[in-house]
């Protein structure tokens, strides 16, 4: 089925304005380039197949992201590099209490930011997460999108949204003290 | 406030959907309350360093594909 040039200006102007940005999701949540570009790929693919079923209730980006994590998923689950389910208890407990009082960083924030190596340091971290904590961070933290937003890109309540950003910053922190530590005299 | 009370809160506090009256006690609370604090000083570098990557476009070759798929498909309806 062909597009409706409306709907085809649309798409192509998705991918001029968020092309980036979809990427970047695939790539966070796989962590792998060939398998985000395959992501991308097939989600276009699939919003092109079924746009007419495209309603107009969310906006165009925020169905193209939504799309665009489950093909990334499907690709994790494709591959079974990663068990793409989480099974995240929905609610904060008292594990996440205890991950909360883990060693703090005693290195100076100015001097973390400014250190090329904690930038590496921040992406082989992303590996303690699950892939929907690796969503959740990337939209929230990262992009800077609402919880609103987040919650319609990743069709999960603005509740859900809260507890695995919460979660993944604890994980990070925890998985970086050992760096961000200050170093032995 | 308990500091598990802060930690269920956090994101809707920076969210700024919570009453005045539950922001003025997590404020409270991280004065009063050092791991807390620590807490809060990490979650916010963390914040700050994930801005200092450099943003990964997309593929160009990536893009191109797509592109060239958009126009197969465009403008026939």
């Amino acid at each position: 089925m062909a597009l409706t040039p409306d709907l085809h200006e649309a798409l192509a102007q998705v991918l001029e304005t968020d092309g980036d940005r979809l990427f970047r999701l695939a790539l966070r949540v796989t962590r792998d380039p060939g398998l985000a570009e395959d992501a991308v790929q097939e989600a276009f693919t699939s919003a092109m197949k079924s746009a007419s079923s495209f309603r107009g209730e969310a906006r165009l980006s925020t169905w193209l992201h939504r799309i665009v994590y489950t093909k990334a998923i499907d690709q994790l689950r494709q591959r079974a590099r990663e068990t793409p389910l989480d099974h995240d208890a929905a609610e904060l407990g008292p594990e996440d209490d205890r991950l909360a009082h883990t060693a703090s960083w005693s290195r100076p924030p100015d001097e973390i930011v400014a250190s090329a190596e904690a930038r590496g340091a921040l992406e082989e971290a992303m590996g303690v997460l699950t892939p929907l904590q690796r969503a959740a961070f990337e939209l929230r933290e990262v992009e800077g999108r609402t919880t609103e937003e987040a919650a319609q890109m990743l069709d999960l309540s603005e509740g859900a949204i809260r507890v695995h950003l919460h979660r993944a910053r604890l994980r990070l922190r925890k998985a970086l003290a050992p760096r961000f530590g200050r170093p032995a005299a | 406030m308990s500091c598990s009370d802060l930690l269920r809160r956090l994101t809707e506090y920076e969210d700024g959907v919570l009453s005045a009256d539950l922001c003025g006690a997590l404020e409270e609370h991280f004065r009063d309350c050092l791991r807390c604090a620590e807490l809060r000083r990490d979650l916010a570098t963390l914040h700050a360093l994930c801005h200092q990557e450099s943003p990964l476009p997309m593929p160009v070759a990536l893009r191109e594909r797509l592109r060239q798929a958009l126009q197969g498909q465009g403008g026939s309806g």
